[in-house]
């Protein structure tokens, strides 16, 4: 949504629990979060299950009458903890799949990858991004494919402007190195 | 690879799918079963009666909630003050008195002087001001207006005039202490100068007036004329204090004009005073003894009215001629100080003649001014308010005989 005012009133009205503004919601979040949980757990199933899940969270808690000062960080928010929950009844059934056992499932996707995209800039970006660790691919994901502020990625991550400023730039160079090895 | 390039690489990821992209099909069928899960709830009355307005209404007043937006909110505020103030005061500028935005005129005058603080510049300033008291006049004395709105205009008018000259003099009497300070001297030929154009410039606006508007403010016309003589006057005295000092920032030559320029003043006053006693007297004379009768009850009433004024002055205007010739020959002399003396002698007492309105003609000294015709009697026309009532009923008796 283009216009600033016009997403503002939208998100009051979704606060007011209007159902129509809530699939207007849907529309203009669906993809971002879907793509901030695919990062994460890189299966495409349990991506879409967790985005279906995590935007009945969002309307329920709405209707309880909680109050939810930014909307945008929140939806991030909820889609970040039901990944972790994901994770942990996942690791309750005993598979062999930990919260941080993320680069084995990078490693796992990279053939899928190498299917999908041809070699090149981007292939190697994309690369660089799945090798990285957890939090540093977190935070480039909702800063740079999400678009989020510092203070919103500060308030999904529950960290100060400051120590989001200094893991943004950790992370970039990360991936920077492992884009150019 | 730059930093610019990997996040260009990463905002172009979005659109594949192995970066996170869904598939449009899911999306849909997802939206869907998302809405039958939310829809069912049927939304509460009130809620459902709100209009897009009610929203609009609930953002602009989070705004003001807001911490960060709150010190935005108060600049804003206090940007809107100031801009009002400055619209306010500039619309002001150019109101005149009786107007309803005329005190934020002259609280911004009291204000500039105020934060004014070398005496010569706070001088300057007020006589700026006097200046502009006196094109305030001449402009309300142009405006087409009804008497008695016009009247009471006029006459706040000349009052505030007054005040503002009395103001310059006050000040200047406070630090004429020091001749020698020749900032001081300068703004003080200024007020010199400026003073004797103010005065002419009210006697000229006051003879413009309609009658009925001119007998109502003559009283404080007067006053006005005889403060910027005052203040002149105290001007000159620094002027010619400084002179005597020695300190020669004021040449001899300059000195003598400006005494000689007062002294003219002066003697045009007197003139005056002469002049308009003199029309009064007679125009009186004449419809006394054409008979009351004859003229019927309102002309009856303008003679009361007009007789009542006439006052005994003897041969005031001929002692305040003598101070003037006195004062003419110190100048003569070069002795400005003591010529200034009998300048303020003089003005004195043709002040007196002026404004005093207890000097009342007895009723048989105007019988015998009717039937011998004489003009000795000198008559003026600013004690018309002020003596009515004490002499009407003598007047009449009077005018019964």
């Amino acid at each position: 949504m283009k216009n600033p005012l016009a997403q503002k009133i939208l998100f009051l009205k979704v606060k007011n629990q209007d159902p129509d503004a809530y699939g207007q919601f849907y529309d203009l979040y669906v993809k971002r979060i879907y793509r901030f949980i695919f990062f994460k757990v890189n299966s495409v199933s349990d991506t879409q299950d967790i985005t279906s899940e995590v935007f009945l969270k969002v309307w329920q808690y709405l209707k309880e009458g909680k109050e939810v000062k930014n909307l945008n960080a929140f939806v991030y928010l909820i889609a970040r903890n039901s990944v972790v929950d994901f994770f942990r009844a996942r690791q309750r059934q005993a598979e062999n799949l930990q919260t941080d056992g993320l680069p084995e499932v990078a490693d796992k996707n990279q053939d899928l990858l190498g299917r999908q995209i041809l070699e090149s800039d981007l292939n190697s970006t994309l690369k660089g991004l799945n090798n990285l660790k957890d939090e540093y691919r977190e935070i480039i994901v909702l800063r740079f494919l999400d678009e989020l502020s510092i203070s919103e990625i500060a308030e999904v991550l529950n960290k100060s402007k400051g120590s989001v400023r200094i893991l943004l730039h950790r992370a970039l160079k990360a991936l920077k190195d492992n884009v150019s090895h | 690879m730059d930093n610019k390039k990997i996040i260009k690489n990463l905002k172009n990821l979005r659109s594949l799918e192995a970066a996170g992209a869904p598939r449009e099909l899911w999306l849909l069928s997802n939206r869907e079963t998302l809405m039958s899960q939310i829809k069912p709830a049927p939304a509460p009355e009130y809620q459902a009666a709100k209009t897009d307005g009610v929203y609009y209404w609930q953002y602009f007043s989070g705004l003001f909630k807001q911490k960060v937006l709150q010190p935005a909110v108060s600049f804003i505020s206090i940007l809107m003050l100031m801009l009002t103030y400055t619209a306010m005061a500039s619309v002001a500028s150019a109101s005149l008195p009786g107007d309803m935005l005329y005190p934020v005129k002259a609280t911004g005058e009291k204000v500039s002087i105020a934060l004014t603080f070398e005496n010569d510049k706070k001088l300057e300033l007020q006589m700026n001001f006097v200046g502009r008291r006196v094109d305030e006049l001449t402009q309300l004395a142009k405006k087409d207006e009804t008497t008695e709105v016009k009247a009471r205009k006029i006459s706040l008018a000349v009052k505030k005039l007054t005040q503002d000259v009395q103001s310059v003099k006050d000040n200047l009497d406070k630090i004429s202490v020091k001749p020698e300070d020749s900032k001081v001297v300068e703004v003080a030929k200024v007020i010199d100068s400026k003073t004797l154009e103010v005065e002419q410039n009210i006697a000229l606006v006051h003879q413009q007036l309609p009658e009925e508007v001119k007998g109502e403010v003559a009283q404080d016309v007067q006053k006005a004329i005889s403060t910027a003589e005052e203040a002149g006057t105290s001007a000159l005295g620094v002027i010619v204090e400084n002179h005597n000092s020695g300190e020669n920032k004021v040449s001899e030559s300059e000195v003598t004009s400006r005494v000689a320029e007062r002294i003219k003043n002066v003697e045009q006053n007197i003139a005056q005073v002469q002049l308009s006693a003199l029309q009064v007297s007679t125009t009186t004379v004449e419809i006394i003894t054409t008979g009351v009768s004859a003229v019927g009850t309102s002309t009856v009433e303008k003679i009361v009215a007009t007789t009542s004024t006439i006052a005994i002055i003897g041969d005031k205007p001929q002692q305040a001629q003598e101070a003037i010739e006195q004062a003419k020959d110190l100048l003569g002399q070069k002795n400005f100080n003591s010529a200034l003396e009998k300048i303020k002698e003089s003005k004195e007492i043709i002040n007196n003649v002026i404004s005093d309105p207890k000097i009342v003609i007895p009723a048989s000294a105007i019988k015998n001014t009717i039937l011998n015709s004489s003009t000795s009697l000198i008559i003026t026309n600013t004690q018309i308010s002020a003596t009515t009532t004490r002499t009407s009923e003598t007047t009449r008796d009077l005018l019964k005989k």
